[in-house]
């Protein structure tokens, strides 16, 4: 039942994803590059500064260690300017991916019957809805940026930290599950909270 | 409070003192809920940065011992540490990466739960086509009307027919049911009791756009918005000399007197700085021409002139009159001398028709009407 349960939120998950690449699929396509490239960059800040301190205080050649600054140097600015631009491109066609959904809401409230168009129950639900779509609306980022980056930076940095020290690696990733589910329960939480919050925020936007 | 539009309001009656507490409530509420949700979070977020510490002091004790015994050398102890560190949190980011998007699937939900809302009268299949060549008569038949929530009913057992070129008017006291009747007529609302036909057929068989298509409205709650004045009259239907009718055919051409840019002058400050404000009764007249350049085989006008002075009034009423041959005409209104040139008039009390006839019979009855009009004329006596 409950492999069934995760099975069908991984499918809405991938529709939600769907639509939205269908809709806007620039901003997959940035949010990807984004993701790749700022964990490209923090590969690079941990393992090129450790070359060349191995490479200074070793009995390397000179021209190897301005080689790897070189390299280093480089690598960081063409990255930065890469992950700036990729970040700016990507919010912009985030927002423009948000205000599609909120085009769906406004086309849903021209459509819906007059009535739920005035009861206090349809407003908070209306209210609700468009706070979501900020939400929900970054599944997109978290498949292309986030978990496409963190893959790639997890398959570096195991092959870096395996290397030196097998063992940790499994103790490293039991605490890590812990303190996921820890985050799981957070998660929960906000969740649940935010359905009074919008309507409580609601009353402010009135009031304000 | 920083609606513009409530300024005048709040500075009359010093309510900014009553306005703020009110916001102040509000505001307290909403963060109440942050502060219990903080609270809630708390604990979870401890066991987090507990096992966090764990790890980072458990790397640098591995990281240290192999140093010590030679095994590793500076770079690649600074290598080590750097690395486990965003592994650490490269794991944790790809779980959490996971119970986001699972729990993104409940934000989803509640988007879901608003855009699945039934739309049974936008979306429900034309059974009856609108006669293209003619106006049909409008039948109320044992009507009656409870809004949601409510147990009073606001429209009881309404009867009545208007004929394609007849002009009817409703009158009565606030809170007698004539705007209401004007929203069952334009299927905002199914009334909860008895039918109301167009041309002999119930009107929730014909397509709800196309039976919309029918009418020309102005209310009395209108809304300017804040786009060009053409814009505001046509929206995106635009046609030059079916505008420069409209503008020859009603109060407009003083409005576009005051605008730099004509028919293209922006209306509010939120896209050009080349608008104009305009007073309640350009306002109104704007409404007014938006209905007109509608054409509608249906003018509904619910209060279409409260907001202009007796002398724009009185030339309101008469381009409304013109604007009305030979089409059918409902007019909502509390000032009896604009009832005048109506055929029918439904004097409604309580959500009931008490009485019904034109402006003559209704003042030799002397019942209701007779007593309101006689109220409002004895101020012009």
């Amino acid at each position: 039942m409950k492999k069934c349960k995760h099975l069908n939120n991984a499918k809405l998950v991938l529709q939600i994803w769907g639509e939205q690449f269908r809709e806007c699929p620039k901003v997959s396509i940035y949010e990807a590059c984004h993701g790749i490239v700022s964990k490209l960059k923090t590969v690079l800040e941990v393992v090129l500064p450790a070359m060349v301190v191995d490479s200074l205080t070793g009995s390397r050649p000179f021209v190897r260690t301005a080689v790897l600054i070189a390299l280093y140097a480089c690598a960081t600015s063409v990255l930065g300017l890469l992950d700036r631009s990729t970040k700016l491109m990507q919010e912009a066609y985030g927002y423009q991916a948000v205000n599609l959904r909120f085009n769906k809401i406004n086309r849903k409230a021209m459509s819906v019957d007059f009535k739920d168009t005035e009861s206090a129950e349809s407003l908070d639900r209306m209210e609700t809805a468009k706070d979501s779509v900020w939400e929900f609306n970054d599944v997109g980022y978290v498949i292309c940026n986030d978990l496409l980056g963190n893959i790639f930076s997890f398959a570096v940095m195991s092959a870096v930290f395996v290397s030196l020290n097998p063992w940790i690696y499994p103790v490293v990733l039991l605490m890590t599950v812990v303190s996921t589910y820890a985050e799981r329960k957070k998660l929960k939480i906000t969740h649940d909270s935010y359905v009074m919050e919008s309507k409580a925020k609601r009353r402010v936007n009135y009031c304000r | 409070m920083q609606d513009q539009r409530l300024g005048k309001e709040i500075r009359a009656y010093q309510a900014d003192q009553f306005l703020l507490e009110k916001y102040r409530d509000a505001e307290s509420g909403y963060l109440s809920l942050i502060e219990a949700r903080e609270k809630a979070l708390r604990k979870w977020s401890l066991l987090q940065q507990g096992i966090y510490l764990f790890e980072i002091l458990l790397t640098y004790l591995v990281a240290v011992i192999e140093f010590r015994r030679g095994a590793i050398a500076v770079g690649a102890f600074l290598m080590y540490v750097g690395a486990s560190q965003e592994l650490f949190q490269v794991v944790r980011d790809i779980f959490d990466n996971f119970v986001e998007m699972s729990l993104v699937t409940g934000y989803y939900q509640d988007y879901l739960d608003y855009m699945n809302l039934k739309e049974t009268m936008s979306a429900a299949a034309a059974e009856a086509d609108i006669p293209k060549d003619r106006t049909g008569s409008l039948e109320f038949k044992n009507v009656s009307f409870t809004y949601p929530g409510q147990t009073e009913p606001a429209v009881r057992n309404v009867s009545f027919v208007i004929r394609p070129d007849e002009k009817a008017a409703f009158v009565g006291d606030n809170g007698a049911g004539k705007t209401t009747l004007i929203k069952l007529m334009l299927r905002l609302y199914d009334p909860t009791e008895g039918m109301i036909f167009y041309d002999g057929v119930d009107i929730r068989k014909y397509g709800y756009a196309d039976y919309l298509k029918l009418f020309s409205c102005a209310f009395q709650d209108f809304r300017i918005f804040s786009y060009s004045l053409k814009e505001n009259i046509c929206f995106d239907d635009e046609n030059p000399e079916k505008l420069q009718d409209v503008i020859d055919k009603t109060m407009l051409d003083r409005v576009i007197q005051k605008c730099p840019d004509g028919v293209d002058t922006y209306l509010g400050k939120a896209f050009s700085e080349r608008s104009v404000e305009l007073s309640g009764g350009e306002q109104q007249s704007v409404a007014i021409a938006r209905a007109f350049y509608k054409d509608g085989r249906i003018a509904v006008f619910d209060e279409p002139t409260a907001a202009l002075d007796p002398m724009k009034e009185h030339a309101a009423y008469e381009e409304l009159n013109d604007f009305c041959e030979g089409r059918m005409a409902v007019f909502v209104s509390h000032r009896m001398g604009s009832t005048i040139f109506c055929n029918k008039i439904f004097v409604l009390d309580e959500g009931r028709i008490v009485e019904e006839g034109d402006h003559s019979s209704l003042m030799e009855a002397k019942g209701l009407y007779y007593d309101m009009y006689e109220d409002q004329a004895c101020y012009y006596r």
